[in-house]
């Protein structure tokens, strides 16, 4: 969203009541945590004094969020699903780690291709005794994240399994990105990149190479799998209206700016996005 | 000299005749204070030939300004609305921008009170429209608060500038909104009012419309193109229509703001909105049509859905989410139960697979359904394991801890020693078991959460007061688990398993469990439930209509009030009792104490025949030979009403029954020590048959026993064919308790079963349940005072034990301690009843006569609790070798046992 001002239209005693408008509205946005920059860059000042530049603009990044995709982190037990999801959502890597009991919850507003998505991301447990459950919540997911250790063969060898599910029990247009986890650990490799690359191939699924540790690729996985639902949607080939796509729009108003008074300043809305 | 003399006269008995004959002054006093005082009233009552004669030659001031606000004349008439004084002021020069002390010109004020031919008159005499008030409110703002739509259009003529701000920023065209002046607001817009113009704070004019609800002026801003914005603070029209819950207003910003739809639904998580509020807004909403209806549910269904889910991820807060939860539901349900506004919404009712479009609006949540079953077989299963392998895993963890004492002290040695047992397999086991513990008592509160949701979802869908049968299977299919709950987190039943009070059928399940908790945790579900569906019973704060007021005569107290309850319903009755005695004027909570004090007396008034006094004399039971009243059972069905009155509106009754008649409203089997109260000595001899080997006595008894029916002797069976079985040492147990019912209840059942049928009409029988009987006296009779001077004073010492004995002391002393409430757990403990007799501890009964509280000594071994005999008031206290273990004993014996008998 921007705010357009036209020079033409800020003339005299109104200049210097425009330039307050606009401070105003930089304050509101900055209370509000809207990502808010004027541009081309001014400062006020040069602006009631009536600085060339044909147009002013303020441009505006809403908190509100377009979309909501339900995600999914799946794959054997021990192979780092929470500390991706941990490394993803605060950036760090956890320490001490326990296994996951039941399903965990995490979510973080994304910005993807100009779109602000909100990830709702369900980290289920890997061990076998949960499987029940964790299933349970594979319904309605728009996404996933496939994760095995590329220390551990047998989780590799789990991932038809976790597929075969994946795709019956969630939706079957669900978009799911392969991540080999524990990339720092190349030493003690026990699945090669080329191998698992071609495992994806075969499955239609996206690949990474990825390390909760050092965050490598994390960001990037789950960016990855967003964009390509953002795609889809574009396509047409996912339709957010309809039930258990675990695509939902965005739930926060339209937000809009006020119109500065007396001036018959023209507000155009435009989206940046 | 003389003449001019005669003059002067001539004048004065002019004015005087003058002035008598118009009743007031006729000449101006010569200082303005004095005059404006005298002309004010004139001016108020608009008697401008008089004002004017009186101005005519005096040299008064007419912009004078006087009183506290000081106001001129000119304020005066233009407030008042005096059109021709103000006229002649104006005339005469009065300034018509005059300020007072506030700010306001005549202006003003005549536009306050809407005067319009002042307010013409004081523009044609060029009364700046501008000037502002020490608020900056104008004369518009005045017009625009008061909706002077009229004046308005004449005023405006002469405004250049409809959006003069007052202090605060504001416009004419906010107040007019705030107030909801529909034409107002059509003029000033018209005028070219800016439509989103912000005040100080941010708010916009249809911020204002929305804050105070006001529909049509919200609907004229949107249409108008209004623009949705929030104030400086963030907080958006919307969030100010549903806090006020202003349903109506709500529903015309989402008509021209559909996004605002989703806003509203996802309102239901947060904590700071008003949940009526919400509820009222979401449920006007939804009424608009089908399309509404199914919209709402079903964003609604979707919502608690992924709350239900994140209260299921243990790293989610508890307390938010199981709240958060629980509030989306009750909206859901509660919209639901609603239904749309269209007639057809017919019979669907039934969890009958989602078939019908109605019931469409809960598939979302079958996927927490779903999760919840998966949760609670997956508990089960560790149940199993856990129970399967209690050996395995406790030897397996203790050889664990065993291994890691060996590692500690001798590193190397261990490790060669035991290469198979530090097999990492077990280890994990070991970890696997104790983790399974922790994922119970982890998720158990969680789960407990959804399954109350899922239970209101359930219960939603059928008619009041049924239980749906998917529930029900749903508890039967997780006994188990359910019960391990509770019984690790009895807190559980109270928060969250309040469906056990609407279904006495899963309520038995848990009634062991429920009994073991504090009788007030009980006492608290207790009422929160019974008072569940009513509105706020608050006789204090509601008008009493006079029709339902029990007018009540004192001199026959019973059957005027046996009269004037029948005539009540028992709907009004629950809402509230207000009771008038005749003749008195006297009403209120006093009053309806009073009555029960003595509506409960007669009750057990010997003239009636009803209750018949025990042989300890203080408590009652019903009399069998209470027919001798024709109307006895109505009688038994009334007094059951009233004192299941009495309990729903938490009044004392003054009756005191017997052990044996409140085991009778709670529905639990007598037994023989309930005889005592109204045969101590038979109640001893079935006591001595207990207590000793009968074989060899041949005593000869049979299972029936001899009465006197109508002067002959009969022999009446105890059970079919009972006058042939002998009473052996096998069975005498079984012929103890059907004697003592044959004593106890089936000589009194009609008059039971009709007590509790009026009793029942106040308080289901699967509520009073949670109860035993010793609560329930207290429930119904009160806590008594105990005196505890007087107790030490009339109590004695057997067995070895004196006053000076320290144990003695110390359990005086503990005593003391005690909360008022464990004293009378301790009397009832040691006595069977709650109460002091009338008089003090001095006339306390025993089985046979006045009979003392005593203590008695017993030989202390470990462990050993405080015993006692009802029968002789006697508590036996071990000799324990500290204060501490004696408090700490007895109050286990008290909490444990105060119920219940073990013959000791």
């Amino acid at each position: 969203m921007s705010v357009v001002l036209s020079r033409s239209e800020v003339r005299g005693e109104s200049r210097q009541y425009v330039g307050n408008v606009l401070h105003r509205v930089l304050c509101w946005a900055r209370e509000e945590g809207v990502q808010a920059a004027p541009f081309p860059a001014w400062n006020l000042l040069e602006l009631v004094n009536g600085v060339p530049g044909e147009h002013f603009f303020i441009l505006m990044f809403k908190n509100s969020q377009h979309f909501l995709f339900k995600f999914l982190v799946i794959g054997s037990a021990g192979t780092g699903k929470s500390c991706l999801l941990h490394q993803f959502i605060e950036n760090k890597f956890k320490q001490d780690s326990n296994h996951t009991i039941g399903v965990e919850f995490g979510s973080r507003v994304v910005n993807v291709g100009g779109k602000t998505v909100k990830l709702q991301i369900w980290d289920t447990a890997g061990q076998e005794r949960f499987r029940s459950v964790t299933r349970s919540y594979y319904r309605g997911a728009a996404g996933a994240l496939l994760v095995y250790d590329i220390t551990s063969r047998e989780t590799y060898n789990a991932l038809t399994n976790w597929l075969t599910d994946a795709r019956t029990l969630a939706s079957p247009n669900i978009v799911i990105i392969l991540c080999g986890n524990k990339k720092d650990l190349d030493a003690d490799r026990e699945v090669t990149f080329l191998e698992a690359s071609r495992f994806a191939q075969e499955n239609e699924l996206m690949f990474l190479e990825t390390s909760a540790l050092t965050g490598e690729n994390v960001e990037e996985g789950f960016l990855k799998c967003a964009r390509t639902i953002l795609n889809k949607i574009d396509s047409g080939e996912l339709d957010p209206e309809r039930m258990g796509s675990g695509i939902q729009y965005g739930d926060a108003s339209l937000r809009q700016l006020r119109q500065p008074r007396g001036t018959a300043t023209q507000n155009k809305q435009q989206c940046n996005c | 000299m003389m003449e001019r003399a005669m003059e002067q006269l001539n004048v004065q008995l002019n004015r005087l005749t003058r002035s008598l004959r118009r009743a007031r002054t006729v000449e101006l006093p010569e200082d303005n204070e004095t005059a404006v005082y005298t002309l004010m009233p004139m001016v108020m009552a608009d008697q401008h030939r008089s004002v004017s004669e009186l101005l005519l030659n005096s040299k008064f001031d007419v912009n004078y300004a006087f009183g506290r606000v000081k106001r001129s004349l000119l304020h005066i008439a233009a407030n008042c609305g005096s059109v021709e004084c103000l006229i002649l002021l104006l005339k005469r020069g009065a300034n018509p921008n005059y300020q007072d002390i506030s700010g306001c010109t005549p202006l003003h004020l005549a536009a306050r009170n809407g005067q319009k031919k002042c307010m013409a008159k004081l523009l044609e005499y060029n009364a700046d429209v501008n000037i502002c008030n020490n608020e900056g409110l104008t004369a518009i703002h005045w017009l625009a608060v008061n909706g002077r739509t009229e004046l308005l259009h004449d005023l405006v003529q002469h405004v250049s500038n409809v959006d003069v701000e007052d202090a605060m920023g504001q416009t004419a065209l906010h107040v007019a909104c705030q107030n909801g002046h529909k034409t107002t607001v059509l003029c000033l817009l018209d005028r070219g009012a800016d439509i989103n113009r912000p005040n100080v704070s941010g708010a916009t004019p249809l911020y204002f419309a929305c804050s105070h609800g006001q529909r049509d002026t919200a609907q004229i801003l949107l249409s108008r193109g209004a623009k949705y914005l929030p104030d400086k603070n963030g907080i958006t029209p919307l969030e100010l229509c549903v806090q006020g819950g202003y349903g109506e207003t709500c529903e015309i910003l989402i008509q021209h703001h559909s996004r605002l739809f989703q806003t509203l639904i996802q309102m239901t998580q947060n904590d700071e909105i008003k949940e009526n509020m919400l509820r009222q807004v979401l449920e006007h909403v939804s009424q608009q049509s089908d399309n509404h209806y199914q919209r709402i549910l079903t964003s609604l269904a979707e919502v608690a859905t992924t709350n239900g889910h994140k209260l299921l991820s243990l790293s989610s807060s508890y307390e938010a989410q199981m709240k958060s939860l629980l509030r989306i539901v009750r909206i859901f349900c509660h919209v639901f139960r609603l239904g749309p506004s269209s007639p057809n919404n017919g019979n669907d009712m039934g969890y009958n697979g989602n078939k019908t479009p109605r019931s469409q609006v809960f598939k979302p949540l079958e996927l927490l359904w779903h999760s919840l079953e998966e949760w609670l077989v997956l508990i089960s299963t560790e149940l199993d394991s856990n129970k399967k392998n209690p050996s395995s895993s406790s030897s397996s963890s203790e050889i664990a801890s065993l291994l890691l004492k060996q590692r500690e002290g001798d590193h190397t040695s261990s490790m060669a020693k035991l290469p198979s047992l530090l097999d990492p397999h077990i280890i994990m086991e070991t970890e696997m078991y104790a983790e399974g513990e922790d994922v119970i008592s982890m998720t158990a509160n969680r789960l407990s959460a959804v399954i109350q949701a899922f239970y209101m979802c359930c219960s939603c869908q059928m008619p009041q007061g049924m239980t749906s049968p998917r529930f029900i299977e749903f508890v039967c299919k997780h006994d188990e688990v359910l019960k391990c709950f509770v019984t690790r987190n009895p807190k559980i039943i109270f928060n969250h398993f309040h469906f056990l009070l609407e279904c006495p059928e899963l309520m038995s399940r848990f009634m062991h469990i429920i009994k073991g908790q504090p009788f007030k945790d009980r006492c608290e579900w207790f009422y929160e439930h019974l008072l569940a569906g009513q509105p706020d019973s608050d006789m204090v704060h509601r008008p009493v209509n006079e029709n339902d007021i029990l007018l009540i005569h004192r001199d026959s107290i019973f059957r005027s009030s046996c009269e004037m309850v029948s005539q009540s319903t028992n709907e009004k009755l629950k809402q509230g009792i207000a009771v008038r005695f005749h003749g008195e004027e006297g009403m209120g909570q006093g009053v309806v104490r009073e009555w029960f004090d003595i509506l409960s007396n007669e009750i057990i008034n010997p003239d009636y025949a009803l209750f018949t006094q025990s042989a300890d004399g203080t408590t009652f039971q019903p009399n069998s030979n209470s027919s001798v009243n024709p109307d006895h059972l109505n009688y038994f069905r009334f007094a059951g009403q009233i004192l299941g009155l009495a309990l729903y509106h938490r009044q004392l009754v003054n009756i005191y029954f017997t052990r044996s008649f409140y085991k009778h409203i709670l529905g639990i089997p007598v037994n023989y020590q309930d005889v005592s109260s109204i045969d101590p000595e038979y109640a001893k001899n079935l006591q001595w048959i207990l207590d000793n080997d009968i074989s060899d006595l041949g005593l000869e008894l049979t299972f029936s026993v001899e009465t006197d029916v109508f002067g002959a002797m009969e022999e009446v069976p105890l059970k079919p064919g009972g006058t042939g079985i002998l009473v052996t040492q096998d069975n005498k147990a079984e012929y103890v308790q059907l004697v003592t019912e044959l004593r106890m209840t089936r000589a009194i059942q009609p008059q039971i079963n009709a007590f509790l049928q009026g009793f029942h009409t106040f308080i289901p029988a699967s509520l009073i349940q949670l109860f035993d009987e010793y609560e329930l006296e207290l429930l119904l009779s009160g806590m008594p005072e105990i005196d505890v001077q007087d107790w030490c004073k009339n109590t004695e010492y057997t067995s070895g034990y004196d006053p000076q004995e320290p144990v003695i002391q110390w359990f005086w002393e503990v005593v003391k301690s005690l909360t008022q409430e464990e004293r009378v757990l301790l009397l009832q403990f040691v006595t069977g009843s709650s109460r002091v007799p009338h008089g003090g501890f001095a006339y306390l009964m025993g089985g046979s006569g006045l009979q003392k509280f005593t203590v008695a000594a017993v030989p202390y071994t470990p462990n050993l609790l405080p015993t006692s005999s009802t029968c002789i008031n006697m508590l036996k206290l071990p000799e324990y070798p500290s204060q501490e273990v004696l408090r700490d004993r007895l109050l286990v014996a008290l909490h444990c046992g105060s119920y219940g008998y073990t013959m000791a």
